[in-house]
C-alpha cells in the first residue's frame, strides 16, 4: 500500500485546479482524457464499461481500497449527463482524485475506502460532451445518434448556423407581430412570451439562430445528433419527445448504467451532479398518506418517496444545504424530474439516490409567476437547457421567466460577457424584416465563476465523502449461547446496523431489489429444533438499531455454532458461539 | 418416424414430426393428388412442405419447417432470426410476401408473434401454420394472392425459445414456465435457480403432491375420484394437498420457491413499465431481456408494420388494450378495433373481444401496449383455447362443471390425467402425485389444434386484409393558359384502417403520408379541402410533395398543384404503413 506525501497530494489539488474546465473553452481538454489520466494511482481503475452512439468509451473509474474483490458496499457516482454541466464531471474528477490521493494519508479516507468502493462515470454523455467542444459552441444534449427529428426522410439536415459569425450559437429574434414573444420590462434584452392580457404586444418572434437550410419553413428543426442521456432513463420517461429517443434506455449509455446498476447489488446509494436536484428540496412522502400497507402492492408507481424514507432524504439534504451553504430557492433553474437517472435510481431501482445541481446562479430576487413557452419545441427545450430552467415541460418546471431573469441579472453583476447584447444581421429567410442575434451564451448556465470554482467543486466532493461514509454496516453485536440443559440451547444475536443509514430503502423491501440482509445459522452436527436456518431482514434503521434473533439447537456438535449476518450492499458480519 | 409418414399419401413431399424431420426421395409425387379422393376445402391438397398440425414442436423444428417453407417457396418465404435469446438460442423470423412483387419491406406489413409466455405453445403452431397455409395456398385462392402481393407478414413464431424447449422437454405443469431462463434469485438468498420443480415420479410431468392424513381438508369427488374437492365444512377430509410435485432443494423450508427464470417477459415492455413493487416479474428494467429488445429494435427498424398480433393462451379472447386504468386508446382507434374485433367474435366462437384491464386484469409494460401505444400499431392479443370447447357449450350448462375431467374421459380417454401414484418423499414421507399432464388445459388436445389455428388465422388476415392502403385513383391535368396546367389528384384508402392511428398522429409516430408531383416545375400546391366546392389551402414549402396527416379508413383526399408544362404528370403517394402508389396522367 502506498502511503502519498502531502506533497504529492498538494501537487495533484494544483494539478486539478489547472484542469479544471470552461465549459465554453473549446481548447479544454477532453475529459475522458482527465480521467485516464487518474488511471496511474494504484486506488483508480479505469475502464470502459460500453460505447456511445458515436463510439466513444463510456468509461467507469473504480477508487478502492487494496484487496476489494467486489465484495464492499459501493456508491455510484454519475456525472456528465449534458454539456453545459461540466461542473458535474468536475467534481467527479476532483473526488476521483482526492480519494486515490487521500487513501494513506488521510486517516477518514483511508477508513472509507478499506469498506467502501467507489465508482465514478464521470461522463454520461461523451459525445454532447465532444460537439460542445466544436466550433461553432452548440449547447447540445444529443449524443451522436443520427435522428430524424422532423420525420422528413433526411436526418440532421437542419442544425442551427452561426448568423454572425462570433463563434457562438445563441437565439435569433425576428421583428413580427405574429410572434408571441416581447422584450421583458424588469430585464432589458431577456424576452418573453407576451401577455396581450396585460397590454404586451407581442412583437418578436423567436429561434435559436439559424437558417431554414431544408426549406420546410422550419428553423433548425433537425440538427446534428439524437438522444439526451438525461432524458433517456425510463422514470417518467418523456416518451415522443424527440431528444428523449425512441423509447427509454434506447441509447447505449444509458442502458450500460442501467445493467451495471441492476447488476450490482452492492451498489448501495447513488450520487448523481447533473441538472436535477433532491438536495436542495428533498423527496418528500405523500401527503395524502402512504400508497399501499406493507406487503401489499402498490397500484400506481410511486410520486412520492415512501414515508420510511423521506426522513433521511430530509436529513441529509439539511446536511447538504449546510456544507453547501446553498438554500432551496437555488432550485430554480433545475430540471425537473423525467428521463432522469436520479429519481430513477431510487424510484425504480431501490437506491439511496442523492443529486447535487452543484451551482445555478444565486438568489437575488423572489420567483414570479409568468410562464414562457417558446414557439418552437426544440427551441424551447435547447434555450430552456442553455438557461438552466428546465426542460419544455414547463407546467411542473420551476418557472422559467423567474429563473432567466434571475439569471440574467447575475450575469450583468458578475459576468456581463455570458449575455450577447442583441445585434442585427441579414438574415437570407427574411430578407425584409428586422433580425437580431444574441441572449445567453451557451455553456454558461451552470457554470460557477472561476473565482469560486475550486472552492465550490471542494465543498462537493467533501459531501461526497461525508455520504459515502453514511451507508449502513451490519455487525453482529452480541451473541450468545444459554444452555436449556440436556444438551439443548437457546442460541442469540443481536444484528445492529451501526451505519447511518437504512440497510436497505423502504422502497427496496418493496421492489426486493438491492438485496436484504439474510442471516444464517451455521450448526455444525447439532440438530436445529427452533428457528429458521436462513432468514431475510427487512430494513434495519441506522445508528445502532437492532434485531435479536434466537435458535434453539439440540446436540453438542463440536460445540460451537456460527452465525453469519449481512447483504452484498450493507456489508457482513459472522460470530462463532461456543456451546457450553 | 414412420407413424407420421403416409408413404401412401401420394402427395406428399415431406413430413415434420414431432421433432423428426424426413425429405422423401420422391419429389416427383409432389403436386400430384391421390388417386380417388376429393381434397376438403381450406386444407392444401398437395402441400411442398407437409406439416402435422395436431403436435407441439421444439425451437430447433420450428426453425426448419421454416427453412423447409423458404425452400420450397422462395418467392414467398424468407427464414431469417431477428436476434438470440437468453441461451443463445434464434428469435426466428419468416417473413412472408409475394417477393415478385414490390420491396417486402415497403409494403404495408403485420406482425405475428407468439409463445412469450413459455407455457403458451400453441401461438407458435398457429404463426407457423400462417405462414405455411399463405404459401401452400396463394396458388388455389385468389384473395391470399392478393394479400401477399400487396402485404407483408413479418412472422416470429416464438419469442421466448429458451421456455419454450423448457416447457417442451422438461417436465413441467400446463402452466409451467412462464417465464424465459435468464437466472433469477426470486427468493432474495443469494442463489439463483436453486429450488425448482422435481420430477417425483419420473414420469416426465409436474403434477399435484397429496398425503393420506386425517386432518387433511380435501376429500376425492364422488363424481371422478381423480378430483380433489374440500371437505364439507363440517365434516373431517381424508388428504392435504401439498403442491407441485417437488421438494425443498436448498433447505430454507419452502418448496419450489426459487425455479429457473423467473420473471414475466411480457411486462418488460417499454410502454407504461412499472417496477416490481407495482407490476411483478417486470424485471430490473425495461427491455432488460434480449428477448423483448430484439422484437422493439425490429419493430422500429420497420416502420411499414400496421397491425400485429401477438398470441397468447387461454380463454378465448381477443384482447386490445390498454393494460392499466390510466391510460387509454384513441377514440378513433377504439372504432377501428371493435369493427376488427366484433368480426373476430363471429370468426372465432367462443372468444370475446374484451380490454385487457377492465375485462381480465391490469398489466403493467405489457407487449400489446408497447405496439399500440408506444407505435400507433393496431394490435390484439388472441388468448387462443376455450374451455367452450369442450362441448361448444358456454359455462351456464352443467356439463362445464369440471369439463376438462369429462372432456377427459369422453374423448381422450383418460390420456390427458396422471393417475395418483405413491411415491416416497424426502421431507413429507410417503405421498402420492398426480393430475393434469402438461399438454392439456392450455395447450390444445392434437386433433382440435388445426381448427384452432385456423379459425384464429383466417382473423389474423381478416386484420391484415384492413391494413391501410394507398391508391391514386385518378390523375386529371386542365390547362389554364400561359403555359400553366392544374393538375388534380385524387387519393384512396379503401380499407378500415386509416393510413396512421389517431396514436400515430397525435404523438408524430410516423411521418404525414407524402402526395408527389412528377413532369413540370411546381408553381404552387395544395390540399384540397372540400372538393366538390373546390375549396383549397395552400402548402407554401415544399409544394411539389403535399403533406396530409392520414388518409382515413375508407377514405380519400384530393389535392392540386400549379405547374409549368403541359404533362403528363406523375403522382405518387407514399405512406409509411399505407405503401406507395403511382398514376401518371394521360
Ligand atoms: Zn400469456
Amino acid at each position: 500500500m502506498a502511503i502519498r506525501t502531502l506533497d504529492r497530494t498538494l501537487f495533484a489539488l494544483a494539478l486539478f485546479a489547472f484542469m479544471a474546465s470552461d465549459p465554453a473553452d473549446a481548447t479544454a481538454q477532453d475529459p475522458s482524457d482527465r480521467l485516464r489520466a487518474l488511471n496511474r494511482s494504484d486506488r483508480v481503475d479505469v475502464t470502459s464499461i460500453g460505447r456511445s452512439a458515436g463510439g466513444a468509451d463510456l468509461l467507469l473509474a473504480t477508487v478502492a481500497g487494496p484487496g476489494d474483490g467486489g465484495g464492499r458496499p459501493a456508491v455510484l457516482v454519475l456525472a456528465g449527463e449534458q454539456a453545459a454541466h461540466a461542473i458535474g464531471t468536475d467534481v467527479a474528477l476532483a473526488a476521483i482524485e482526492r480519494l486515490s490521493d487521500g487513501y494513506g494519508s488521510d486517516p477518514e479516507i483511508t477508513s472509507l475506502l478499506d469498506g467502501v468502493t467507489v465508482h465514478f462515470i464521470p461522463l454520461l454523455s461523451p459525445d454532447a460532451e465532444r460537439s460542445s467542444r466544436q466550433r461553432p459552441v452548440h449547447e447540445t444534449r444529443r449524443n451522436d445518434q443520427p435522428r430524424d427529428d422532423d420525420r422528413d426522410g433526411l436526418v440532421d439536415e437542419d442544425g442551427p448556423d452561426d448568423l454572425n459569425g462570433d463563434g457562438w450559437i445563441t437565439m435569433m429574434r425576428i421583428e413580427d407581430a405574429t410572434g408571441e414573444y416581447t422584450e421583458d420590462e424588469d430585464e432589458p434584452g431577456l424576452m418573453r412570451i407576451a401577455d396581450p392580457a396585460r397590454g404586451d404586444s407581442p412583437s418578436w418572434r423567436l429561434l435559436v439562430e439559424g437558417r431554414d437550410d431544408d426549406g420546410d419553413g422550419r428553423f433548425n428543426e433537425d440538427p446534428k445528433g439524437g438522444v439526451d442521456i438525461g432524458a433517456n432513463f425510463p422514470r417518467r420517461y418523456p416518451w415522443f419527445e424527440s431528444v428523449a429517443g425512441d423509447y427509454p434506455l434506447s441509447a447505449p449509455e444509458a442502458r450500460a448504467v442501467a445493467q451495471l446498476l441492476a447488476d450490482r447489488d452492492e451498489i448501495g446509494m447513488v450520487v448523481v451532479f447533473g441538472t436535477r436536484d433532491n438536495l436542495l428540496s428533498p423527496w418528500k412522502s405523500n401527503p395524502a398518506g402512504e400508497p399501499g400497507s406493507e406487503g401489499e402492492r402498490v397500484r400506481e408507481p410511486l410520486k412520492f418517496a415512501l414515508a420510511g424514507d423521506a426522513p433521511w432524504y430530509a436529513e441529509i439534504a439539511r446536511r447538504y444545504r449546510e456544507r453547501t451553504g446553498r438554500s432551496e430557492s437555488d432550485t430554480l433553474g433545475v430540471r425537473p424530474e423525467g428521463g432522469d437517472p436520479l429519481s430513477w435510481a431510487y424510484f425504480q431501482m431501490g437506491r439511496w439516490a442523492f443529486g447535487s445541481s452543484v451551482w445555478t446562479p444565486p438568489a437575488a430576487e423572489r420567483p414570479d409567476s409568468t410562464t414562457a413557452i417558446p414557439e418552437d419545441r426544440e427551441a424551447a427545450s435547447d434555450s430552456a437547457s442553455r438557461s438552466g430552467s428546465g426542460d419544455s415541460r414547463t407546467s411542473e418546471a420551476s418557472d422559467p421567466v423567474a429563473a432567466e431573469r434571475r439569471r440574467l441579472r447575475w450575469i450583468r453583476a458578475n459576468r456581463p460577457e455570458d449575455f450577447l447584447d442583441w445585434e442585427p444581421v441579414d438574415h437570407p429567410d427574411f430578407e425584409d424584416r428586422r433580425v437580431e442575434v444574441g441572449g445567453f451564451r451557451p455553456l454558461t448556465g451552470w457554470t460557477p465563476p472561476a473565482t469560486i470554482r475550486d472552492s465550490i467543486v471542494r465543498k462537493e466532493v467533501e459531501f461526497l465523502i461525508d455520504i459515502a461514509m453514511l451507508l449502513p454496516r451490519i455487525e453482529i453485536v452480541e451473541s450468545k449461547a444459554e444452555s436449556l440443559g440436556d444438551d439443548t440451547w437457546r442460541v442469540s444475536v443481536r444484528i445492529a446496523n451501526t451505519g447511518y443509514l437504512p440497510t436497505r430503502t423502504r422502497l427496496a423491501d418493496r421492489l426486493g431489489r438491492p438485496r436484504s440482509v439474510r442471516v444464517d445459522l451455521e450448526t455444525n452436527g447439532q440438530e436445529l429444533a427452533g428457528g429458521r436456518a436462513v432468514r431475510l431482514l427487512e430494513a434495519l434503521p441506522g445508528s445502532g438499531s437492532a434485531e435479536e434473533l434466537t435458535w434453539i439447537v439440540v446436540g453438542k456438535g463440536n460445540g460451537r455454532v456460527a452465525v453469519s449476518a449481512g447483504s452484498a450492499s450493507a456489508g457482513r458480519d459472522r460470530k462463532e458461539i461456543q456451546l457450553r | 418416424m414412420t407413424s407420421h409418414l403416409n408413404v401412401s399419401a401420394a402427395a406428399v413431399n415431406f413430413i415434420i414430426g414431432a421433432s423428426l424431420l424426413a425429405l422423401l426421395p420422391t419429389a416427383a409425387w409432389a403436386q400430384q393428388s391421390p388417386p380417388g379422393a376429393m381434397a376438403g376445402l381450406g386444407a392444401p391438397p398437395d402441400p411442398q412442405v407437409a406439416v402435422s398440425w395436431d403436435r407441439y414442436f421444439d425451437h430447433e423444428t420450428l426453425g426448419e419447417i421454416g427453412r423447409r417453407l423458404e425452400e420450397a417457396w422462395p418467392d414467398r418465404c424468407r427464414s431469417s432470426s431477428i436476434g438470440r435469446s437468453v441461451e443463445g438460442r434464434d428469435l426466428w423470423l419468416l417473413t412472408v410476401t409475394d417477393f415478385q412483387a414490390g420491396e417486402a419491406d415497403a409494403k404495408p406489413a403485420m406482425w405475428i408473434d407468439g409463445n412469450i409466455h413459455a407455457n403458451e405453445v400453441q401461438g407458435s403452431e398457429i404463426a407457423l401454420y400462417t405462414a405455411w397455409y399463405l404459401c401452400e395456398m396463394a396458388d388455389r385462392v385468389d384473395w391470399i394472392a392478393e394479400l401477399l402481393r400487396d402485404r407483408t407478414f413479418y412472422i416470429v413464431p416464438s419469442i421466448n425459445p429458451d421456455g419454450r424447449d423448457n416447457f417442451l422437454l422438461e417436465p413441467n405443469t400446463p402452466h409451467s414456465p412462464r417465464s424465459g431462463l435468464a437466472p433469477r434469485d426470486d427468493d432474495g438468498d443469494g442463489l439463483f435457480d436453486e429450488d425448482d420443480f422435481d420430477d417425483l415420479n419420473g414420469d416426465g410431468h409436474i403434477t399435484m403432491m397429496r398425503r393420506r392424513s386425517s386432518n387433511g381438508r380435501w376429500i376425492t369427488s364422488p363424481e371422478d375420484p381423480r378430483i380433489m374437492v374440500r371437505a364439507h365444512a363440517d365434516q373431517p377430509g381424508e388428504w392435504e394437498l401439498l403442491g407441485n410435485e417437488g421438494f425443498d432443494n436448498d433447505g430454507d423450508g419452502r418448496v419450489n420457491e426459487d425455479r429457473r427464470g423467473y420473471y414475466d417477459p411480457n411486462r418488460n415492455w417499454p410502454w407504461r413499465w412499472a417496477p416490481a413493487y407495482v407490476q411483478s416479474g417486470s424485471d430490473a428494467f425495461p427491455t432488460s431481456l434480449p428477448e423483448t429488445r430484439a422484437v422493439v429494435e425490429f419493430v422500429l427498424a420497420h416502420p411499414n408494420i400496421a397491425a400485429a398480433q401477438t398470441y397468447h393462451n387461454t380463454g378465448g379472447m381477443i384482447l386490445r388494450g390498454p393494460g392499466t386504468e390510466s391510460d387509454s386508446v384513441q377514440a378513433a382507434d377504439l372504432r377501428v378495433m371493435d369493427e376488427i374485433g366484433e368480426r373476430g367474435e363471429m370468426i372465432l366462437p367462443g372468444y370475446r373481444y374484451i380490454s385487457i384491464w377492465e375485462d381480465l386484469y391490469t398489466t403493467w409494460g405489457n407487449e400489446l401496449d408497447w405496439f399500440y401505444a408506444g407505435r400507433g400499431i393496431i394490435t390484439f392479443s388472441n388468448e387462443l383455447w376455450t374451455s367452450f370447447n369442450y362441448f361448444r357449450e358456454s359455462p351456464e350448462n352443467e356439463r362445464w362443471d369440471r369439463a376438462d375431467y369429462r372432456f377427459d374421459r369422453y374423448l381422450l380417454f383418460g390420456e390427458a390425467i396422471v393417475p395418483w401414484t405413491p411415491v416416497d418423499h424426502p421431507q413429507y414421507g410417503r405421498i402420492e402425485v398426480g393430475g393434469v399432464k402438461r399438454q392439456y388445459t392450455r395447450a390444445i388436445p392434437g386433433f382440435l389444434l388445426r381448427e384452432e389455428a385456423h379459425r384464429n388465422m383466417a382473423f389474423t388476415l381478416y386484420q391484415a386484409g384492413q391494413m391501410p392502403l394507398v391508391r391514386v385513383d385518378s390523375v386529371e391535368v386542365r390547362s389554364l393558359g400561359s403555359g400553366v396546367s392544374e393538375v388534380r389528384a385524387l387519393i384512396s384508402n379503401r380499407k378500415l384502417a386509416p393510413t396512421r392511428t389517431e396514436q400515430d398522429v397525435v404523438h408524430g409516430i410516423s411521418p404525414p403520408d407524402r402526395i408527389r408531383i412528377e413532369g413540370g416545375r411546381v408553381i404552387a400546391g395544395f390540399r384540397i379541402e372540400n372538393p366538390l366546392q373546390g375549396i383549397a389551402e395552400e402548402q407554401e414549402h415544399r409544394p411539389e410533395r403535399i403533406e396530409v396527416e392520414r388518409i382515413d379508413g375508407m377514405g380519400t383526399v384530393a389535392v392540386k398543384w400549379l405547374v409549368r408544362g403541359s404533362g403528363p404528370f406523375t403522382v405518387t403517394v407514399e405512406s409509411a404503413k399505407g405503401g406507395k402508389h403511382s398514376l401518371r396522367s394521360p
